[in-house]
């Protein structure tokens, strides 16, 4: 059974009690599912690929589904779509012999069990997260699993069960993830290194 | 900041989250006309994909339908035909001969040639 998730972007959502129809959700919905498929591929044209198949998904297989599991199916659905696109990605670097990272992620990294050394002022943290290009740099640079677990959480604001159901994995996974997220987060935007800055995870572009 | 993943976040680290988060949807407005064009043909694509489908399934029910008117009519007349064969059927098989009576028959014939015999 899917969760139901109250849309986010309540501003531009339908009003209460009114039925929402699959373009006014899809609408809702298009600019940042193209800007999570965007920090994955950082090709516009992939991007746009990725929502487009995941809205024909949705329309051809979860119209008649209640409207309120259409986010989670949407966002499910659109995280499976980077999946598939990061797995092939990683085919074709190991097939031309060029260094592929593995981004599992269950792999137990000591350092991120060590507690920041680094004291920064909360103030700062903060005035360095509105700044929208450096945030964008930062969750770009995060393994795939860490940026979908931490972008549905905190920004599709789904629960760690819905989370679970959208990545298809358990809790479990989902808490480590987003865990490892806001450590990356914090040590990214806590370094003014301007190499560290723009490929603080270390992922190959 | 917390070294269990499964222990609540920290007010602060909920604070960076919200402002992530924050930043993130500001960023949506960023997003240039082309792309945003793009987006919403693409939702077109999406949207009419399901109106294709539907429109071919009218056209099959329709073509179902009167397959159906013109095929049922058809039935019916053969099945109206296709039962004197079986009258014929039973006729053929009251006529049939009986190998054990053409024995006994034969049997009787001899019995009665030798009583004349006789």
């Amino acid at each position: 059974m899917l969760a139901r998730i109250t849309p986010i972007n309540a501003a531009t959502a339908e009003p209460e009690g009114q039925p929402q129809t699959m373009d006014g959700f899809l609408a809702q919905v298009e600019r940042r599912a193209y800007r999570t498929a965007l920090m994955t591929t950082r090709r516009a044209a992939d991007a746009l690929d990725i929502v487009q198949d995941a809205m024909l998904q949705l329309v051809q297989y979860y119209r008649t589904r209640p409207q309120e599991e259409w986010p989670l199916l949407f966002q499910r659905i659109l995280n499976n779509r980077l999946m598939d696109w990061h797995r092939q990605q990683t085919r074709q670097r190991k097939w031309f012999w060029q260094s592929a990272r593995a981004d599992d992620d269950e792999s137990d990294d000591p350092v991120l069990a060590v507690a920041d050394e680094k004291e920064i002022n909360p103030a700062d943290l903060l005035a360095r997260a509105r700044d929208v290009e450096r945030v964008i740099q930062v969750l770009e640079a995060l393994p795939l699993r860490q940026r979908q677990a931490f972008t549905l959480r905190a920004w599709e604001g789904f629960d760690v069960a819905a989370t679970a159901q959208a990545m298809e994995c358990s809790e479990g996974s989902v808490k480590t993830h987003y865990f490892r997220a806001l450590h990356s987060l914090r040590t990214a935007l806590s370094d003014d290194e301007p190499s560290q800055r723009n490929n603080p995870g270390g992922e190959n572009p | 900041m917390t070294n269990d993943p499964h222990q609540p976040t920290s007010e602060r680290d909920e604070q960076l989250s919200r402002q992530v988060a924050d930043s993130l949807e500001r960023s949506l407005d960023d997003l240039d006309e082309h792309t945003l064009a793009q987006l919403a043909r693409a939702r077109r694509t999406a949207i009419n994909h399901r109106s294709y489908k539907r429109e071919w399934m009218g056209g099959l029910a329709v073509a179902a339908s009167v397959a159906a008117l013109v095929v049922v009519p058809m039935v019916g007349q053969f099945d109206q035909t296709s039962h004197q064969p079986d009258d014929l059927d039973l006729n053929m098989s009251y006529l049939q001969e009986d190998p054990q009576m053409l024995l006994d028959m034969e049997m009787l014939l001899a019995i009665g040639e030798s009583d004349i015999e006789s």
